[in-house]
């Protein structure tokens, strides 16, 4: 371990020390350590839970570590807000843009902060706008409206916008998910010609071919603690990998021999679902694949490699512009999620938020999908709360009766409330993405048994996830997405983590 | 809160460890129908002191009753419109035209629709009349609804064109003129006493116990409630939210036609000038009794309890001695407090449910569900 302070090398821009932060109990920082150089760019890897955003969150001031030291050239400071980030001169670009797509290139890169003053000059505006795209390699008229850039020269807008309001490092969020390779390459070239002049960039990705590329250094965390901090030089892409997984994966030992699991032969069952040539831009560029009554397919790829959207087509809740999605006769499943879900499909979305009406009762959320199966038009709430007492019961939701609200429930039994929705009646094909994310060992086996216990009633489940074990432990046949496209299959063999990552990044 | 919400309540607290429901616990887990209750106990209490001789009697609270039954009509629709979170500003107008429409095709008098004519049917025809009247309610809702849940445009501008449309249609087809040859279902539906009781509030009364049950008891009602508590939670259950939305339009576009009706019977006569003023009374209403504008939260026991309370505010607002020019300022006064209230009284209901959250947790569940972002995985 690289220990901070030490080393005689330039002054660092900005330095984190011995930062630790815990959220209700869990500590998803672990005394990390971690600075910035003036003219870098330094790269943090780690799998999802290692404690990257976080860490990020407290350089931008979005949290508050509870203990810790944050220097700023040299002199400890204290973020309360992300506003006070700003001001010290550290800008985001984040995942989703956080632009105005209303309002001209020229306003978005100049800010409310540039026009401000009680007339504005736009001439000057125009001219000054100008010349900072141009620093980023962006030549196109600041007076045309946002909406009409591409993905990428919107990014690059975002640069330039942090840029002029004085940051001298940006973190960069996973920049290049929504990026084709052309743009990719050109961001990266302006991030070098930025790095030159003296700016420092903070680039969290999954894609590990970036980091060799285009990092200066790297800094790898696993479990909330510091692994390292590395010379790219230094390291290859393989020791990379080998530094984000640990030695051990004490995750779920029972699925595990050793590292690798062996997948068994192929299912012949019925296909009971089938999806050709499945295309929905920008994110997923033709896919086929089959799943089999009782047969658990996992499909594994960083968060930019369209698997999530992949699921979230098929179910209906993203236009497809070419492909099929055929369950038996029914070759327009995806028409919409009432259509996908009448059809046989169940689906379980990432985010538990967004799936659930936190402030009604446990007891209507669990029916909800099924309610026109179980119950007339004149409903029965004691019948739909006796449903729900006994998945209640099944699936053992701590400290759940029918009638609490959902909102009172810790993350994962709001989970299984999510996956008790669709045991009211068993769809054909259940779609779970990020089934077990965000939850201890023991929760995680406890989905893990719930999904196993559908397959065995033939039930055909698609597993999409971003966490390599997560798939190992459930999948009978796993399927690996990069960039749109499925680039890898395994089945009949033995594989971990390990194989999925490397034909992933 | 609906009626059955309120028995839930009771029974969730049971297998907890804590103590039996005691009434305060039930009193703070209602708030949001109790502080609308409460501002019209109060303010009635107001009243028969301001007005000791006047407010109280039996022909005052017939008064108050039948001013208030025209307004139910339209806020039953509008309690099912702000329960998906949306807003429908066409009640008033859809009602006064259906009032006028009915009335002109009884009375004989051609309705002209451009390109087609002069449309005389229904002359001395109640069944023909009333179901033509109901028909264009359907539309007026069905192009609302399309408006809203298909083409995406936002319900406050959708309806705000359906509310043009239906008074400029009002206007045309009644060229000014005033009907009193009414249909004798409106006028006994309207006009008429049933014993001492006002059939309007009889009338009033049954179309709030029917939506109660619709929204309290029915695979509809709950779709609306799911709906506008989360919609997009809803739509990844498979619910046609699009559906449910442009149903819920048409049902507030055809109980405002079925009020209008009423409503002329009400009046004794029918004229494009009458009735569009009670659109914000009828909104006013609705919030006042403490369903929410952002969906999911109120119902018929929330506007039941608003329009009584709109309806004593009005009412004995007039029996007292007060400059009249200084009435409606008394009023809008009076609306904010009691909204003011009802947004405390959220702020205690969801306290008392945090109160629930705190409880020691079971085994397995080391994080903290609210505190912990969904960022922190894997935890060791």
């Amino acid at each position: 371990m690289m220990q901070a302070g030490t080393d005689a090398t330039p002054v660092a821009s900005v330095r984190l020390q011995d930062i630790t932060k815990s959220f209700g109990g869990v500590r998803a920082l672990d005394h990390v350590d971690f600075d910035i150089r003036p003219g870098e760019i330094h790269a943090i890897v780690g799998h999802n839970g290692a404690g990257k955003s976080t860490l990020v969150k407290c350089l931008t001031g979005a949290q508050r570590p509870d203990e810790g030291r944050v220097e700023v050239g040299g002199t400890a400071v204290e973020f309360r807000s992300p506003a006070d980030g700003i001001s010290a001169g550290i800008g985001v670009v984040y995942q989703e843009l956080s632009l105005f797509p209303a309002l001209t290139v020229g306003e978005n890169v100049l800010g409310p902060r540039a026009l401000g003053s009680r007339w504005i000059r736009w001439n000057e505006a125009w001219k000054i706008a100008a010349q900072h795209l141009a620093a980023v390699g962006l030549n196109v008229d600041p007076r045309l409206p946002l909406s009409q850039l591409s993905l990428g020269q919107q990014q690059m807008v975002e640069i330039a916008r942090a840029l002029f309001s004085g940051a001298k490092v940006i973190i960069l969020d996973e920049p290049t998910s929504a990026l084709g390779l052309d743009e990719s390459k050109l961001l990266f070239d302006t991030l070098h010609s930025l790095a030159g002049k003296g700016s420092s960039f903070v680039l969290v990705t999954h894609i590990l071919e970036e980091v060799i590329g285009n990092a200066d250094r790297v800094t790898v965390l696993r479990d909330g603690r510091l692994v390292c901090t590395q010379d790219v030089s230094k390291v290859t892409k393989s020791q990379l990998v080998d530094l984000m997984m640990g030695t051990d994966a004490k995750v779920l030992r029972s699925t595990y021999e050793g590292d690798a699991v062996t997948l068994p032969v192929a299912s012949t069952a019925e296909p009971a679902l089938e999806v050709k040539g499945l295309v929905a831009l920008p994110m997923v560029r033709g896919v086929d694949l089959t799943v089999r009554s009782g047969e658990i397919v996992g499909i594994y790829g960083d968060l930019g490699s369209g698997h999530i959207q992949l699921a979230e087509a098929i179910f209906g809740l993203l236009p497809s512009t070419d492909g099929a999605v055929i369950m038996g006769a029914d070759s327009r499943v995806s028409r919409s999620p009432t259509h996908a879900r009448d059809a046989g499909l169940g689906f379980l979305p990432p985010d538990r938020q967004k799936a659930l009406a936190a402030d009604q009762p446990i007891y209507r959320n669990v029916t909800l999908a099924a309610l026109h199966r179980i119950q007339g038009w004149l409903l029965d709430a004691k019948a739909e709360q006796a449903v729900t007492a006994r998945l209640i019961d099944d699936l053992s939701i701590a400290n759940a009766t029918p009638a609490r609200n959902v909102g009172d429930l810790s993350g994962g039994n709001q989970q299984k409330v999510l996956l008790a929705r669709w045991l009211v009646h068993p769809p054909k094909v259940f779609v779970l993405i990020e089934p077990t994310r965000g939850m201890d060992v023991h929760a995680k086996s406890e989905v893990i048994r719930i999904v196993q216990r559908l397959q065995v009633q033939g039930v055909g489940a698609l597993l999409v996830s971003t966490e390599p074990e997560t798939v190992l432990a459930m999948a009978q046949r796993v399927l690996v997405m990069r960039r749109g496209r499925v680039v890898a299959e395994y089945s009949d063999c033995r594989v971990d983590k390990r194989m999925l990552v490397e034909a992933g990044a | 809160m609906t009626g059955s919400e309120s028995e839930l309540v009771a029974q969730s607290a049971a297998p907890t460890r804590r103590a039996p429901p005691s009434i305060r616990d039930w009193l703070q887990r209602n708030a949001t129908l109790v502080a609308p209750t409460v501002a019209l106990i109060g303010l009635s209490a107001l009243f028969v002191v301001l007005a000791p001789n006047t407010f109280l009697t039996p022909g005052n609270i017939r008064n108050i009753l039948s001013q208030t039954s025209v307004l139910a009509f339209l806020a039953t629709g509008v309690t099912f419109i702000l329960l998906v979170g949306e807003i429908d500003l066409s009640v008033a107008n859809v009602a006064v035209l259906s009032g006028v429409m009915s009335a002109l095709m009884f009375s004989g008098i051609p309705i002209t629709i451009p390109l087609l004519g002069g449309l005389n049917i229904g002359a001395h025809n109640e069944a023909v009349s009333i179901a033509a009247a109901l028909v264009l309610g359907v539309v007026m809702g069905v192009l609302s609804g399309t408006l809203v849940a298909r083409l995406k445009v936002p319900s406050f501008i959708a309806t705000l064109g359906v509310m043009m449309l239906a008074d400029g249609l009002s206007y045309y087809w009644s060229q000014g003129r005033i009907i009193y040859d009414l249909m004798p279902v409106a006028t006994a539906l309207g006009g008429t006493s049933w014993g001492p009781i006002p059939a309007i509030v009889l009338s009033a009364a049954a179309v709030l116990v029917l939506a109660h049950i619709v929204l309290s008891r029915t695979r509809f009602g709950r779709y609306i409630y799911m709906t506008g508590a989360n919609r997009a939670a809803a739509e990844l259950a498979g619910v046609s939210t699009r559906r449910v939305l442009l149903q819920v339009f048409v049902v507030s576009a055809v109980l405002s036609s079925i009020g209008g009706i009423i409503n002329v019977g009400y009046l004794g006569s029918a004229e494009a000038r009458t009735g569009d003023e009670l659109l914000l009374p009828a909104i006013a209403a609705v919030v006042l009794g403490g369903t929410s504008v952002f969906g999911g939260r109120g119902g018929i026991a929330n506007t039941t309890v608003g329009l009584l309370l709109y309806g004593v505010l009005n009412n004995g607002l007039d029996q007292v001695q007060m400059d009249i020019y200084l009435k409606p300022f008394a009023r809008g006064a009076f609306l904010l407090v009691a909204i003011v209230f009802n947004i405390a009284a959220l702020g205690i209901a969801s306290r008392s449910r945090a109160r629930l959250v705190k409880e020691p947790d079971d085994v397995g569940k080391r994080a903290s569900p609210s505190a912990a972002p969904a960022e922190v995985e894997n935890p060791k």
